[in-house]
């Protein structure tokens, strides 16, 4: 399973993959969506945990592309709490599931299973 | 019922299995009815098939044997006939092939008959084929018949050989057949009779069977037709049970509790409570975000929409979609049976259900929560009213002890009559509103004596209190009053008497502090209090009402000092009290109305700095004169008629007035010439409560103005007067 | 302004019960709401006393005049009107009250069982020298009162 991590922030980044390097035989990070669609392009990921708010190219909009990009992949919004609505567009254009920040590894976790399974129904 | 079962059960495999029982669970009755239906028929049918086919073979069977019983005679008459011919030497070959053919026929019928086999049909002469007779009857009939056959056949066969035959070979057999010609004769009329009688009985049998057949199916017919109709009617009933119940299920929820279908539209059923949080009916089948719109802002209700269209995505999993909810303790505006618009704050729930046909449907619970928020709110709010008391003990401690008292004493009684006015109170809708208006003027005292010894804090309170009144009378124009409108002034007038009691027991704290604050609170001060005259420490509260003016003049822009003379000498303490009040009201009125601005002053040619001044004098006899004066603008008539002409539009006001009716006005009527009411002035209530006061203490009120220069309130009393009603003296000079 | 919120909670409930029982929701009048201190006379014939304890303690009693039990008793199709199913209907109402306190003020309201008291309220229970409101109240010409008696954290101590 190949797992890539969208977000600008350094700790984040960290923090997740701290919590699912034990899950995933690969992990890939990204600091905005055109990094991240670029090495969504190659390794074709299994999950992405998505940031909105980024610079270059924001969550929603990758997502729009992510999803004829990597069609497998499941997709976890990880953003705070400021804009419900974008969060919402970002479900509705394809992401499987959103966890608030901050958040706790064990609501991670739960989290990943959940996009794991509505993503493996499709 | 078990053979159809056994029989549809084990051919198909688990899958159809399940689609067969559940078919057969729930129409059971009407799958086996139909078909024992089918099979009544189908068995009528058949049997009809197979009798008639037996039938129209006993037809032929009795027309053989018929046939048999004429060849009998037939053979008979040819051996006769042969036999007569030969004697007389005729010709006798036409009645020998007669005979032989006859012959031939009875012997080939009597053994398709006994043995089974190829006859030749009596009605169209072709081959048939027949099967032998089985009954005991046609058997023994037969074999007779066969026996006696055997002697023709010994008989008959020499005449068979040639076309010439000698009178020794006819002779036997004329004799043998003329012997026994009629008992064969006799056995196959016998069997056609037995035949028959079997097709009789075969005919009788299939209407028989025709018979029972059908009314087999007819019984069935009924009983699935009885057995359906009572279904129909207890599915019926049960559904009505079931509306029923589930109509008084969502009435009895306290929540609001709807299905939105994944058309985002709402359900056909919801809970009474939706409802009544919406104070609409019109809510089944409405687009939800639609019906949401009118509530919420527009945004709010677009990412609604967005939001719970995420439930019904098979992409999305809802279990972590809950905190994008933006329904979450949202403010709505739902517009109540009044019609005005009431502020409510509502929480959204949402669970996704999946029904038993596989398709999804959101559960939306509505919860009216706005009474936990506002109590979170008032929470948050109480922390404030501490400081209210710290400001309200703060400001105590410049008081004098006695004015304190003084005040304490005369407020609480004067609140003691605002409680007492309300609770008189019958609850009609009109007396409220008069209610309320006895109730000003009392709460306006409160007020001034609060602010003239330096409670700006309760001053406040108490104007916040007047506020309130002046709403409430403003709707009782409108619409009639309830008791509910006035509990929010009950809340406000108990907060304001118990904070005149914290008053009172922080005064009393601190004197068990030891803290020197009240000097005067000695044995003789609190003999003084109770007795019937004013102690002489309270001269200084009067000094004291500068520092009220101080107040209210910074608030007004002006400038004013105050001038006190008399009081020097006790007076009976209601007397005194009540010349307090209207000296408060009255110095309140100078300020706001009289006192010009420092500019004003000047282009007057008068020192920028006002003068009000309050002169107690008396002649020794107990006549007393109370003067209150300042120098400001004067009345303004004019404005005073403006006002006045304002408030009354009938045509009894419709003229110049007099300015001694002009005054009766500004004494007896709520009304000001200020537009805007401020904490000093504006209700209209100050001179009213003037007037009043020197009701109770029997003064005679004289009111002298001169534009630009000055206004003097005169008031003449003796200590012993009674309440005089004397028409109001105004004296202009 | 808390008071002026529990009082409406507590009223909320009564005329809710009263509109319930007679189907028209505004067969429950209220008159001039007033105070009393609690050293006064309080009460009418029967009440149903619920005590509220946590961050605000005090008392709510739902107070009646027997004229009024007895109509109530009437319209929920009784024929009897002796102590006990006066009392039991006047218990009845101050569960009402207690359970739309629960429900909108939410937990940290603890609220007792109500009890029954016959007769003038036992005042001992209440600062003598506090104020209590009274809410009169008219159902269909019969009187009863609701007496709020709260003595909030932020009033005197």
């Amino acid at each position: 399973m190949k797992l890539l991590i969208v977000d600008d922030s350094l700790v984040i980044r960290n923090k997740i993959s701290r919590s699912l390097l034990s899950r995933f035989a690969k992990v890939e990070r990204a600091e905005n969506g055109r990094q991240a669609l670029e090495s969504a392009k190659k390794e074709l990921p299994d999950l992405i945990t998505m940031d909105l708010t980024m610079p270059e190219m924001g969550g929603v909009e990758c997502i729009r592309h992510m999803v004829t990009v990597a069609p497998k992949a499941a997709i976890l919004v990880v953003s705070a709490l400021s804009d419900k609505h974008t969060a919402i567009t970002a479900l509705k254009y394809g992401a499987n599931g959103f966890l608030c920040k901050p958040f706790t590894e064990s609501d991670l976790q739960s989290a990943i299973e959940q996009v794991l399974k509505v993503a493996g129904q499709r | 019922m078990a053979i159809v079962f056994g029989w549809v059960e084990l051919p198909v495999g688990r899958g159809k299995l399940v689609v067969f029982s559940k078919l057969f669970g729930k129409y059971r009755f009407l799958v086996i009815s139909i078909a024992l239906f089918i099979i009544f028929d189908l068995g009528v049918l058949i049997l009809n098939f197979y009798t008639s086919g037996r039938i129209a073979e006993q037809t032929e069977l009795i027309n053989l044997a018929a046939r048999q019983s004429t060849l009998s005679q037939q053979m008979s008459k040819a051996t006769l006939y042969i036999k007569s011919q030969k004697l007389q030497q005729w010709v006798y070959q036409s009645g020998l092939e007669e005979l032989r053919s006859h012959y031939t026929l009875f012997g080939e019928t009597l053994n398709a008959l006994t043995h089974g086999g190829r006859a030749t049909s009596t009605e169209t002469g072709e081959k048939i084929h027949v099967d032998p007779v089985t009954t005991e009857r046609g058997r023994f009939l037969l074999s007779q018949a066969n026996q006696l056959w055997s002697g023709f056949e010994t008989a008959i066969s020499p005449l068979m050989k040639d076309t010439l035959i000698t009178d020794e070979e006819i002779k036997p057999a004329s004799e043998f057949i003329a012997r026994n010609n009629l008992v064969l004769f006799d056995l196959m009329t016998q069997l056609t009779d037995h035949f028959s009688h079997e097709a009789e009985a075969q005919t009788t049998l299939l209407r028989r069977a025709q018979v029972a057949g059908i009314s087999l199916a007819t019984i069935n017919f009924f009983v699935i037709l009885f057995h359906f109709l009572k279904q129909l009617r207890t599915r019926d009933r049960r559904l009505e049970l079931k509306q029923h119940e589930s109509d008084q299920l969502l009435a009895s929820i306290d929540d609001g509790v709807c299905l939105v279908d994944a058309n985002l539209r709402i359900g056909l059923q919801h809970s009474g409570r939706l409802e009544e949080i919406f104070g609409t009916n019109q809510i089944a089948g409405r687009k939800f975000a639609a019906f949401l719109n009118r509530y919420v802002t527009e945004s709010t209700a677009r990412s609604a929409h967005d939001f719970i269209s995420l439930y019904f995505k098979q992409h999305v999993s809802p279990d972590l979609i809950g905190d994008l909810n933006p329904l979450k303790e949202v403010k709505a505006f739902v517009e109540a049976p009044s019609g005005k618009h009431e502020e409510k704050f509502l929480n959204f729930s949402f669970a996704p259900l999946v029904q038993e046909d596989g398709e999804t449907v959101l559960l939306v619970t509505v919860q009216d929560i706005t009474d936990r928020v506002k109590l979170r709110s008032t929470q948050e709010a109480s922390e404030t009213k501490m400081h209210t008391q710290l400001a309200l003990f703060s400001q105590i401690l410049p008081i004098n002890p006695d004015e304190l008292r003084l005040f304490i004493d005369q407020g609480m009684s004067s609140l003691a009559k605002v409680n007492q006015v309300l609770k008189s109170q019958r609850g009609q809708a009109q007396s409220i509103a008069e209610s309320l208006t006895q109730i000003m003027p009392l709460a306006h005292r409160v007020k001034g004596d609060a602010r003239s010894i330096g409670l700006t804090t309760l001053g406040e309170q108490v104007h916040a209190f007047e506020e309130d009144i002046a709403l409430l009378l403003q709707r009782a124009k409108a619409e009639p009053l309830s008791g509910r409108d006035v509990l929010p002034l009950t809340v406000e007038l108990k907060q304001i008497i118990e904070n005149i009691e914290l008053l009172k027991s922080l005064c009393e704290r601190l004197q068990q502090y030891g803290i020197r604050y009240d000097q005067s609170v000695t044995n003789q001060g609190a003999k003084a209090l109770a007795g019937p005259t004013m102690p002489p420490a309270i001269n200084q509260r009067w000094h004291g009402l500068q520092t009220m003016v101080d107040e209210i003049a910074a608030e007004q822009g002006v400038a004013a000092m105050l001038d006190v003379r008399g009081f020097e000498h006790p007076l009976p303490r209601h007397v005194e009290q009540s010349l307090y009040s209207m000296a408060v009201q009255l110095v309140r009125n100078s300020l706001a109305h009289g006192i010009e601005s420092a500019d004003g002053r000047r282009a007057n040619r008068k020192p920028s700095v006002g003068r009000i001044q309050l002169a107690l004098s008396d002649d020794g006899q107990g006549n007393y004169r109370f003067v209150v004066e300042d120098d400001g603008r004067g009345f303004d008539y004019a404005a005073i008629e403006r006002a006045v002409k304002a408030q009354h539009a009938e045509p009894a006001v419709d003229r110049a007035l007099s300015k001694a009716e002009l005054l009766k006005f500004v004494f007896t009527e709520s009304f000001s010439t200020k537009t805007q009411a401020d904490a000093t002035a504006g209700r209209g209530v100050g001179l009213p409560l003037v007037w009043d006061l020197a009701k109770q203490i029997g003064a005679k009120v004289q009111v002298r103005s001169v534009a630009k220069e000055f206004t003097q309130f005169i008031f003449l009393f003796s200590c012993s007067s009674q309440v005089d009603d004397s028409p109001l003296n105004a004296k202009v000079a | 302004m808390k008071d002026l919120q529990h009082i409406t909670t507590f009223l909320d409930g009564v005329s809710r019960y009263f509109a319930h029982v007679s189907k028209d929701p505004k067969s429950l009048e209220l008159g001039t709401p007033y105070l009393v201190r609690n050293h006064e006379q309080l009460g009418l014939d029967l009440t149903g006393a619920i005590a509220i304890s946590g961050k605000t303690k005090g008392f709510v009693f739902f107070s009646s005049s027997r004229a009024l039990l007895k109509y109530l008793l009437l319209s929920l199709g009784e024929s009897e009107f002796t102590d006990q199913y006066m009392s039991d209907i006047v218990g009845e109402v101050a569960n009402t009250i207690s359970g739309n306190v629960r429900k909108t003020l939410g937990p940290e309201f603890h609220i007792s069982t109500p009890k029954v008291i016959c007769g003038h309220l036992d005042n001992d229970s209440l600062k003598p020298e506090r104020l209590s409101y009274v809410l009169p109240l008219k159902w269909r010409g019969n009187t009863a009162q609701l007496i709020v008696s709260l003595d909030s954290i932020d009033a005197r101590e």
